[in-house]
């Protein structure tokens, strides 16, 4: 749940999705879910040339299995607190995981 | 014959199977019906079947029943009183009456008086038909009125299926004209359907509609109140009036499209696939599952407020779910519905927790629930190997002898120490609350517990930082090690927050003590970016809380501390370090403070005031002849600070002989500083920043940079 609960804080936050198929969108993070399927409004793709198709498109929804990076903006990652978050994570036994 | 068991078979209000009344009849008939309402007082209601009757039953075989009398026999003949139950009816007639009455009264309560009364019903055919009956019956009775009334009744109820069984006829006083219109369908459709709101979204849509309309034609109105100047202005509005109907059209057919699925899920549906999701992502544990997010908001939180923007309403929620449905505006109900079952799942899910796998009986196999908290395992990692590893760490704790500071070593204890901050954070956010009325016993229990629980916590953090392990079994000591990482630097400041005074006391002793084989007191660590990045962070995360600490504590301590400091390290070379020289300005500063007698503290006495100076003389002596050195080459003007502060505290308690040394050798540095600041060239901020870096020192010994003449060149 660590990185739902880190892309929930990011929400209305522009980010780059790069996607598997070297498709890359630039987007304000709407919504993202426990599978890390993303919301993106007001898109715009970084290779517009070619990508022409995607022009027209206004914002999309990505499923999370597709994605392979998702650029963020560094001032609203707290990555002191995302160390401190990943030890919790770890330190809960897996039998309490739900 | 038209009998059938001695009954008139003839339908009530038809005559040769044709409904045959002519205007004066019906008005006849109208006259008739109110009079029998005046006259009974009744709730009079007609249920009028004549004009919706389709005349089915004309189609229907009338001839060919010779032999009915051969099959029935005649009636009339040897008829006999068996069948004659118009007169047993009429026996019980008054019985029968007063049951109706009472079943009348039920209905209205039940019905809210909807329900004519049957007998009226009847009375008022039977009032046209009235040789029929005397023809065919000895007398209409008050009870078979009752029953044909019923009987008719239920009729109209078959044959209305259209206006069903309402009582919306009863303002159409007439036979002629009680054909109701279709909005008079449409209001009494919508009405007994209890204003559903299916029924008033067509209208809805038309107003909608209207508007648009009204809009347009606002505009057009516009347009043609401008004066037109010529045809070409006129095609093109026309064409922008074509292209405006066209969108709206697409517009409209887009919408239709859209709303051909409207409905098509249920509010429960909706809040079964939510709680779907929901139930995926909440948790009862906020703090565990949800960690960032909530540390996060806060944080941001208070950063707001300390902005002076008012925090929005995501402060202050235990639940991450709240704020994310709030930022979703979603309206006041569904996020309560929402809530509700938030903590309905959250009880469910504490009720019976999930297994990670089920074993159907009789199955081969077990089928594995994998989720987004529980992923199915890729790695298989060996357990003997974490056993060694902690097991290794663990008796460390208690018998120091072979502490090594390998890497992988310090690494792990420095996140055991982590481990243990953050579980006496989370002991902190759940301090129990201060007893209320009525309530101190059980809160005392609960304090009490608390504060044996953290202190265990915070004992166990104290000793994975290995303080107190004695000094010179291992070079660099294990402390010092943990503070040469970068996260070993940043957990001081919590770890901090944790200690008892004379803990704090115990780790500044250590630190003075080993200062020198601190990585950022080394020389080598200047020449490079991230060795840089180092003593920052040593200067942001641990001078300060010390420098908190040191200015509370008492002249002896001060005494103590620098004594140590002297003792244990070499002083040229710390004095050297930005870190090294930090400790000794505050030092050196604190004692000056608390010699003047500022504060509460008592003025020392004259044996520690003869120590401090013996201690002082030490320390100069030691640095004389170095005390230029102590600029650091090629260093910015704003870098030197430090240096300057430290002489400024050296100058303070010098004597006039050592001030005089003092000044002879940083002679050049001022002067250098003064002539950089009143050169033209450089930038006035620049200049000022010099000025007042010079002055620190200057003023501690009764001078002014202005008072410098710059020799001419």
């Amino acid at each position: 749940m660590l990185f739902y609960s880190f892309f929930k804080t990011l929400v209305g936050q522009p980010v780059t999705v790069e996607l598997k198929n070297d498709l890359a969108i630039t987007g304000v993070l709407v919504s993202v879910d426990q599978f890390l399927n993303i919301k993106l409004d007001n898109i715009k793709v970084v290779d517009e040339e070619r990508y022409p198709h995607m022009l027209a498109v206004k914002n999309c929804f990505i499923r999370g299995s597709v994605v392979r990076y998702v650029q963020l903006p560094a001032p609203s990652v707290d990555t002191a607190l995302l160390q401190d978050a990943a030890r919790r994570e770890r330190q809960q036994p897996a039998a309490a995981r739900r | 014959m038209a009998d059938f068991f001695g009954f008139n078979t003839a339908m009530p209000g038809r005559q040769g199977g044709r409904v045959a009344l002519n205007l004066e009849e019906q008005q006849e008939l109208d006259r008739q019906v109110q009079k029998y309402a005046l006259e009974t007082g009744e709730d009079f209601e007609i249920y009028d079947y004549g004009e919706t009757y389709d005349n089915l039953a004309d189609d229907l075989e009338e001839t060919r029943d010779d032999l009915n009398d051969e099959t029935f026999g005649d009636v009339q003949r040897d008829e006999g009183t068996d069948f004659d139950f118009a007169r047993n009816t009429r026996q019980v007639a008054p019985a029968l009456k007063k049951e109706e009455e009472l079943y009348i009264q039920q209905n209205d309560i039940a019905a809210g008086g909807r329900r004519s009364s049957f007998a009226s019903l009847w009375e008022n055919d039977a009032a046209g038909q009235q040789d029929n009956f005397n023809k065919g019956l000895p007398e209409p009775s008050h009870a078979a009125s009752s029953i044909w009334g019923s009987f008719s009744n239920t009729t109209a109820k078959v044959q209305d299926p259209v206006f069903g069984v309402g009582t919306f006829l009863s303002r159409n006083t007439g036979f002629g004209n009680n054909q109701p219109s279709l909005e008079e369908i449409e209001a009494q459709l919508s009405r007994t359907a209890g204003g559903q709101a299916h029924m008033q979204m067509p209208s809805q849509q038309e107003r909608k509609m209207m508007s648009l309309e009204e809009v347009e034609a606002a505009l057009l109105n516009i347009n043609g109140g401008r004066p037109i100047y010529s045809e070409a202005m006129i095609a093109e509005q026309q064409a922008k009036q074509a292209r405006l109907e066209q969108r709206r059209a697409e517009r409209m057919a887009k919408q239709a499209e859209i709303a051909k699925h409207n409905g098509l899920m249920t509010q429960g549906d909706k809040d079964f696939i939510n709680r779907i999701q929901i139930s995926q992502l909440v948790t009862d544990d906020p703090y565990a599952d949800d960690f960032y997010c909530q540390v996060y908001t806060a944080l941001r939180n208070r950063h707001l407020q300390q902005m002076g923007v008012p925090s929005n309403s995501m402060g202050g929620d235990a639940n991450g779910q709240n704020d994310n449905n709030r930022r979703r505006g979603g309206n006041g109900r569904t996020e309560q519905r929402i809530q509700q079952q938030v903590q309905k799942i959250v009880s469910d899910a504490k009720r019976n927790p999930k297994r990670t796998n089920v074993t159907v009986e009789g199955a081969l196999g077990k089928i594995a629930v994998n989720s987004v908290l529980n992923p199915r395992q890729l790695l298989q990692v060996s357990k003997r190997g974490a056993n060694e590893a902690s097991g290794g760490n663990s008796p460390k704790t208690s018998s120091p002898g072979p502490v090594s500071t390998k890497s992988h070593t310090v690494l792990g204890w420095i996140e055991n120490v982590y481990t243990y901050v953050l579980a006496l954070e989370q002991k902190r956010r759940q301090q129990p609350p201060p007893p209320r009325m009525g309530e101190e016993e059980l809160a005392r229990e609960a304090i009490q517990r608390w504060n044996e629980e953290y202190g265990i916590l915070a004992r166990k953090m104290w000793d994975e930082l290995r303080i107190t392990v004695p000094i010179g079994i291992v070079h660099p000591h294990p402390f010092i090690s943990i503070l040469n990482y970068s996260k070993g630097k940043k957990v001081i400041p919590r770890v901090l927050r944790h200690l008892l005074p004379e803990q704090t006391l115990t780790l500044l002793t250590m630190l003075v003590a080993n200062f020198e084989s601190l990585n950022v007191c080394k020389a080598e660590v200047y020449a490079d970016v991230q060795g840089n990045q180092e003593i920052e962070l040593f200067m942001n995360t641990i001078v300060p809380p010390l420098l908190g600490f040191v200015s509370e504590t008492p002249f002896r301590i001060v005494v103590g501390l620098l004594a140590l400091f002297i003792e244990r390290n070499n002083m040229i070379w710390v004095a050297r370090s930005k870190p090294g020289l930090a400790f000794l300005t505050l030092f050196l500063s604190r004692a000056e403070i608390l010699k003047q007698g500022q504060g509460n503290y008592p003025i020392p006495d004259e044996r520690e005031v003869n120590q401090w100076n013996e201690l002082y003389n030490r320390l100069f002596s030691q640095l004389q002849t170095q005390f230029s050195a102590l600029f650091m080459p090629k260093a910015t003007m704003t870098e030197d600070v430090h240096v300057w502060r430290f002489l400024a505290a050296m100058a303070v308690g010098a004597s006039v002989d050592q001030q005089h040394v003092l000044v002879t050798e940083v002679r050049e540095q001022v002067l250098e500083n003064v002539i950089a600041a009143q050169a033209t060239r450089s930038a006035p901020e620049k200049a000022a920043q010099r000025i007042a870096n010079v002055n620190l020192f200057l003023h501690a010994l009764g001078l002014d940079a202005s008072q410098v003449s710059v020799p001419a060149m």
